[in-house]
């Protein structure tokens, strides 16, 4: 009986993310991006987060995290949707990654800021950034 | 339960306290949350009517409520609690104490710490569905019954108790008893059962835990337990149990592994058969027409059952004089044999107290003159080896 019910979870999560939706495409105008995220493309994303929370056994109650990596991604030399799009999904799932690594005492700002740190150093290398985390996952002081 | 499925305000509730919970981070493990929703419906369900907020705040008051009680409670136990040098169960009072100081209605209220569940363990285990604050308080609430029972019979008993219980078992009480108020109370019971009335000791002895377990085992009325099942039915229920163990045992033998018996490291002296009767008839007739001293030549040499010495007793028509003679000069072995008799059928500690029987079977009686003939010097004398011996295979059928 008592158990985490992730589906009413989800439910009332969904609830925030035509925000969400509203907010990445208003970064993506900012960024001077021709494309805007469509219901599906943004369904997709939540989609994955659902996944990653059943693969990580974790729930996170806000969209902040993923936002974070939306709205720096808008800013990066991403020239198609499909480019954005799976430069946020790997943000994403990296985050996640960490999260459930690292214990309480690292927050998730701390988290987010080492992955665009690393983002940045790799020039948005994707293999090369999922690799060093693989191989690397403790943060840098 | 509510469903809190079918309540929309449920979840925003929920999820509000969750975010005041976390800091640094909006993500936690699916089990906190688990955690976290337990605590919230474990509060809501004792918050009585009204909106989910109202009844959190309600829910609060009344759990902050019990545990003051249960508090007072445990610091009542830890006042008379004897734990015997127990380590499980002193673990376990230890552990208490810890949840007394961090008891956590906003966040944890429905949580029971398992490494405590793995220390002591009462004689009836608190129902696996019982969490938190109602675990707790099921839990002191049966180790309050059983410590009052403990303290109600005397230390040195249940010292003496734990003594052989750890001689049978070979290991250390302190360490392995999983249950004191069990083994305390199993011998209680078995006393009761056996009619023994004397206040010495919680051991019995094989025909003790023969009867004992028989009577359980026929019997369904035992009005003298009564008085102790009026003050808990916690009594009531730990009986049943052995009740319900006993009626799993075949036959009487295993008196001695279901009640603890007493390991007697006295010389078992085993009780000589009754003559055959014509063997008798035969004795009776040759001491018809003899002299007194020939008469008590032939008894020594005929008698060697105490059950035949009182039966020719009671069936000769002498002067009280003849038997004190016969008594005095009676053969050694025939003389220690029939203390032990007396001494076992009257369940005596000690040939020495044959001087207060008040009985008046011949042997008792005779046995308690010729006691009461000798100084209390001779009486020791005489008598003081004969406690080094146990009659043995006492047939009562």
């Amino acid at each position: 009986m008592k158990i985490f019910d992730s589906t009413l979870f989800n439910q009332s999560l969904s609830e925030q993310a035509p925000d969400v939706n509203l907010q990445i495409n208003q970064w993506l105008k900012r960024g001077n991006k021709t494309y805007q995220l469509s219901l599906a493309d943004f369904t997709a994303i939540t989609d994955e987060r659902k996944v990653l929370f059943e693969e990580h056994h974790l729930v996170d109650f806000s969209w902040g995290n993923t936002n974070y990596f939306a709205s720096f991604l808008a800013l990066e030399p991403l020239f198609y949707k499909r480019e954005y799009v799976t430069h946020l999904s790997a943000c994403q799932s990296i985050f996640y990654y960490l999260r459930a690594y690292h214990s309480g005492s690292v927050t998730d700002e701390e988290i987010r800021e080492a992955i665009e740190a690393r983002y940045r150093e790799y020039q948005g290398d994707l293999d090369r950034l999922i690799g060093s985390f693989e191989g690397f996952p403790v943060l840098e002081e | 339960m509510k469903n809190y499925l079918s309540d929309p305000t449920f979840y925003p509730f929920f999820l509000k306290k969750v975010q005041e919970r976390l800091s640094g981070t909006t993500v936690m493990t699916i089990e906190q949350a688990e955690e976290i929703q337990r605590s919230i419906e474990y509060v809501l369900e004792n918050g009585g009517e009204g909106t989910v907020p109202v009844r959190f705040d309600q829910g609060k008051k009344q759990l902050a409520k019990r545990f003051d009680a249960l508090q007072r409670l445990y610091k009542v136990l830890l006042k008379n609690v004897k734990t015997f040098g127990i380590e499980s169960l002193e673990e376990s009072l230890a552990e208490i104490d810890h949840f007394f100081a961090n008891y956590d209605m906003e966040y944890a209220a429905a949580e029971v710490d398992h490494a405590f569940l793995e220390d002591y363990q009462l004689a009836e285990a608190v129902p696996l569905d019982f969490v938190g604050l109602d675990f707790y308080e099921r839990y002191l609430q049966n180790l309050a019954a059983e410590v009052f029972f403990i303290t109600y019979i005397p230390e040195k008993q249940i010292v003496e108790l734990l003594n052989v219980y750890q001689e049978k078992l070979g290991f250390d009480y302190r360490r392995d008893i999983n249950n004191l108020f069990d083994c305390v109370f199993k011998q209680f019971v078995g006393k009761v059962l056996a009619e023994k009335r004397d206040n010495e000791t919680l051991m019995l002895n094989t025909i003790e835990a023969h009867y004992a377990l028989h009577q359980l085992k026929t019997q369904s009325n035992f009005p003298a337990l009564d008085f102790l099942f009026q003050k808990n039915t916690y009594y009531q229920r730990a009986f049943s149990r052995f009740q319900d163990y006993a009626h799993h045992l075949e036959g009487t033998e295993s008196a001695g592994s279901f009640f603890l018996v007493t390991t007697s490291t006295k010389k078992r002296l085993e009780l000589p058969p009754m003559m055959p009767a014509d063997r008798f008839n035969q004795l009776i007739e040759a001491c018809s027409n003899a002299d007194q001293e020939e008469k008590i030549a032939q008894i020594n040499v005929a008698i060697s059952s105490p059950e035949d010495l009182e039966e020719y007793i009671h069936i000769s028509f002498e002067a009280t004089d003849f038997y004190k003679r016969l008594f005095k000069e009676l053969d050694d072995d025939l003389l220690k044999v029939s203390t032990l008799f007396v001494v076992h059928r009257n369940n005596l500690n000690s040939p020495l107290k044959i001087v207060d029987l008040t009985t008046n079977r011949p042997l008792d009686v005779l046995l308690k003159d010729l006691l009461k003939s000798l100084t209390i010097d001779e009486r020791y004398a005489r008598f003081s080896d004969i406690e080094d011996y146990e009659l043995i295979s006492y047939d009562f059928s």
